[in-house]
């Protein structure tokens, strides 16, 4: 398929035609969900403002993930580190949970976890402690102090972490007391420490316990956190929602002014239910698109090749950072970062593509 | 096209102090009356006030520590207006949008983000790009990053760190350099949980003075015309006073701007060990010609403090109301998102709001006292015309007095002061006194050939109404508001400064880059192409 394939109804049509299609979508729906698969801050810039001009909501299809990490933040707080700053400072680092590698597969080499920490006072490794350890996975080798769980009974075992570092009785074995209290007394002994969790097996409950774990250490030394799994693209979404608006998405824009409901707003929800009679869904890069969403009338705006035979209208966009600069949010960095395009072509930006459809728009609403 | 203002009261402290008369606009400056020729559109403004458009030096309206606060408290902004259909998202409250027709609706056309990291820099552009009809600029914060606390532990030469601050000045597109807390934030790594003028960094062996002497010598080498921008050491502390003394006699002479020194007006007295000490602060400001002042005023009500002062931060946090935070020890400074709640009915709050008018009042030159309220640290921007209005009367200001704890008016000297500002003060203090400071040779005045920031005013004895909604606001030349209401957007522009320096110190810094931060230095340059929407203006450097 060429790179500025266009489709309405899965038949080849040129892009002005499918723009103007997708336009008359848009305009025609009773509430269309703005549905962002992948977009650089250009590209979630332009859906919010189109949805800000057609009462829309604007969801990301990883803000499930986002949301339950914001949920801690918002409900009791949160210590954050970037990586770069823990690879130079952790002198003793914790890791939460299987599957770390997995959610974050060179976690290992951007915190430097075989090297030592650079700007430590007293040069040395770093202590690797790890609970819900999995001694398949490759960072067991790193590992000192381990305990190994299952993800069922891991949310209990940082409860007594806690509640061990708090100085409180806990109901357990003496062995298994003794293990906790071996990692507490490295905890302590930290000058500067970091919490790493895969938030892809805890809730939010489990994701405040270690807050509470870390603040509760920041009493008497630092300690800091990041999270294994990250928000991904949906954290370029909510930065850019944030300032667009005021909030994080979801959000609907349906009374002329944003509100923020992770409920109410959820995209999959709202198709579900019926009260999303359009999904404008937009990828510029290969995010599958959710099966639920082809449920409802469909205008897909993305980077995949592939002809998505739901799609009433289907228009090919650029790869942001490949086809065309892009800023997004970089998790190395945790910043939003520049990226020039590795292999500049042609074919149209979603951020572009959705200004042309909103100016379409307003010139007729004129 | 030409515009005439016609008959108004014309308050212009840079040039000529206060006139009735005419005032001539064309295209986007401000110019003489054309004889013989008929202005194409006037406004009778007769008996209103008219100025320059506003300049607020230090508020915190963009970046990533900005936005985590937005997510951190989406209940303490719930907006429930629609905007009208040219001005979309105008109403979404705390957005960036909101941001820049509230400063239009009251007057003021040029805010400076005051914190913004290298590393965040294309962020707080980002923002600033969609901040509607004012003109912006940021300044750079240096002070606790590696580069610069290991060039003085090596005893590298101030030609070296001078490029070193002209380098960063250029990525991240700043108009000045700030320093906040300076070796403070670095130190909190080091698990200090206090740091004052001369202690000492960890692993870097250099004090906070180092610091500070080395960065104001970069910025006057480097012909910046703002001076270095200091959030001191200890900030919020009972008897910080003397850190705030000790800070203005380290300056040794050199221009130093010291940011909100509300926040460090305060001595220990009372039994309840914490007093004001505004009128100590004030005495040595008044002796020291080489600094200026913005104040931090606090105003009352529920507000969310946003710092890279991490230190400061993680101590406020047991204070947080409501209680949750979020501390990020990010690159360098990081920085702390705390709410808080300021109450009249507090002790400690409203000690805060007496000393902050003190230092507004007891500083005599208005062109060294510059008018903030640190927003939102110590309370929004959109607070401004009430602290106006404060400062104009102390009618009012007993009436605020009055409310509040008796045991207040006895650790402060705020009930026996009689001075109220004049308008012409006001003007100095919020447009002419600002240009000069930040270098802005064209802004906060009305003389002929300067940009067409205009603010018309109606004379209202209810000076709060008064400033609150504008009469006109012209951004250059171009009618933006009209009786309080903002028109239509137009897209300000960013201010910046562009020091020459040796470029050498990019090779060096891109070599640095790759092996402590594995990335590129490019990834967090903020450049032009980034942001297509953003149009730059040079301010020239100081001759």
């Amino acid at each position: 398929m060429p790179r500025n394939a266009c489709f309405i109804d899965g038949r080849s049509v040129a892009l002005a035609e499918a723009t103007h299609a997708a336009a008359g979508l848009i305009a025609a729906s009773r509430l269309p969900v703005f549905l962002i698969g992948a977009s650089d801050v250009a590209g979630a810039r332009a859906a919010i403002r189109l949805a800000a001009c057609v009462g829309g909501a604007v969801d990301h299809i990883a803000s499930e993930g986002a949301l339950r990490e914001l949920d801690v933040m918002r409900s009791f707080g949160k210590f954050i580190v970037t990586p770069s700053e823990a690879r130079n400072r952790a002198d003793t680092v914790l890791l939460i949970g299987s599957s770390l590698t997995k959610a974050w597969p060179d976690m290992a080499d951007v915190l430097g976890l075989a090297a030592g920490p650079r700007l430590a006072l007293q040069p040395g490794r770093r202590e690797i402690l790890w609970i819900g350890a999995d001694r398949e996975e490759g960072l067991a080798r790193l590992a000192g102090q381990t305990i190994v769980t299952a993800d069922e009974t891991l949310p209990a075992v940082i409860a007594a972490l806690r509640a061990r570092n708090a100085g409180r009785r806990v109901g357990l074995a003496a062995s298994e007391l003794a293990s906790l209290d071996a990692i507490v007394e490295k905890l302590q002994r930290a000058q500067f420490g970091l919490v790493v969790y895969n938030p892809s097996i805890l809730d939010a409950l489990a994701i405040e316990m270690v807050a509470g774990l870390v603040a509760d250490l920041n009493r008497t030394t630092r300690f800091s956190t990041i999270s294994g799994g990250g928000a991904g693209n949906a954290e370029t979404l909510m930065q850019t929602a944030g300032w667009m608006t005021g909030f994080p998405v979801r959000i609907g824009l349906g009374r002329g002014y944003p509100e923020h409901d992770p409920w109410r707003f959820g995209a999959r929800r709202l198709v579900e239910s019926r009260e999303a009679d359009l999904v404008v869904w937009i990828a510029s890069n290969t995010a599958e698109l959710p099966v639920w969403a082809a449920e409802t009338t469909l205008a897909a705006l993305t980077a995949a090749t592939s002809n998505i035979p739901a799609a009433k209208v289907q228009i090919t966009v650029g790869e942001h950072g490949r086809d065309h600069d892009a800023v997004e949010f970089v998790r190395e960095t945790q910043s939003l970062a520049w990226r020039r395009a590795s292999k500049h072509s042609d074919v149209p930006s979603a951020a572009a593509l959705l200004d042309d459809i909103l100016a379409s728009l307003t010139r007729e609403a004129a | 096209m030409l515009t005439c203002l016609r008959g108004g009261r014309i308050v212009n402290p840079a040039n000529g102090g206060e006139r009735v008369g005419d005032l001539f606009i064309e295209d986007d400056r401000i110019v003489a009356q054309q004889a013989g020729r008929a202005a194409d559109q006037t406004h009778d403004v007769a008996g209103k006030i008219v100025m320059a458009g506003g300049i607020d030096i230090h508020s915190h309206i963009a970046g990533g520590n900005v936005n985590t606060a937005r997510l951190l408290l989406p209940e303490l902004h719930p907006g429930q207006t629609p905007p009208s259909r040219d001005l979309p998202l105008s109403t979404a409250r705390w957005s960036t949008f909101e941001t820049g027709c509230l400063y239009a609706k009251m007057g003021f056309t040029t805010v400076v983000e005051p914190a913004v990291s290298p590393h965040h820099a294309l962020h707080a552009h980002l923002e600033l790009a969609d901040t509607p009809i004012i003109d912006k600029a940021t300044l750079t914060v240096l002070g606790n990053d590696d580069f610069l606390l290991s060039m003085l532990r090596k005893g590298e030469s101030g030609n070296a760190i001078a490029d070193y601050v002209g380098a960063t000045l250029a990525s991240t597109r700043g108009l000045g350099v700030k320093c906040i807390n300076a070796g403070g934030a670095t130190a909190f790594k080091y698990n200090a949980r206090a740091f004052s003028l001369d202690d000492v960094v960890p692993h870097y062996g250099v004090t906070s003075r180092a610091i500070v002497e080395a960065m104001q010598q970069a910025v006057t080498d480097l012909k910046v015309p703002h001076p270095l921008h200091l959030h001191m050491n200890n900030l919020g502390i009972a008897g910080n006073i003397d850190t705030a003394l000790a800070t203005i006699e380290a300056a040794r002479g050199m221009p130093l701007h010291l940011a909100h020194v509300q926040f460090y007006a305060y001595g220990t007295e009372g039994k309840r060990g914490f007093s004001s000490a505004a009128a100590r602060l004030a005495h040595a400001v008044n002796g020291a010609k080489n600094v200026t002042v913005d104040i931090g005023q606090v105003m009352f009500g529920p507000t969310v403090t946003v710092s890279l002062d991490v230190l400061r931060q993680y101590n406020g946090s047991r204070n947080a109301r409501p209680n949750k935070w979020v501390i990020f020890d990010g690159d360098a400074n990081g920085g702390g998102i705390v709410p808080y709640d300021y109450r009249r009915s507090d002790f400690y709050n409203a000690v805060q709001w007496a000393c902050g008018l003190e230092l507004f009042l007891l500083i005599d030159d208005p062109w060294r006292v510059f008018f903030t309220t640190d927003h939102p640290n110590g309370a929004p921007f959109t607070t401004y015309p009430d602290l106006l209005a404060l400062l104009m009367s102390q009618d009012l200001r007993s009436e605020w007095l009055a409310e509040m704890p008796r045991s207040v008016a006895e650790m402060t000297t705020l009930g026996s002061i009689a001075r109220e500002y004049s308008l012409t003060e006001i003007a100095i203090m919020t447009r002419a006194a600002p240009a000069k400071l930040l270098g802005l040779r064209d802004r906060g005045s009305l003389r002929e050939g300067a940009r067409a920031d205009v603010a018309v005013y109606n004379d209202d004895e209810d000076r709060a109404r008064m400033f609150r909604d504008a009469h006109l606001v012209f951004k250059d030349g171009d009618l933006v508001v009209r009786d309080g209401s903002v028109t239509h957007y137009r897209a300000g522009r960013t201010l910046e400064v562009r020091p020459e320096f040796d470029r050498r110190i990019e090779r060096r810094l891109d070599m640095y880059y790759d092996e402590v931060y594995r990335a590129p230095r490019d990834l967090f340059c903020v450049h032009a192409d980034a942001l297509p929407h953003t149009a730059f203006e040079q301010v020239g450097l100081r001759q």
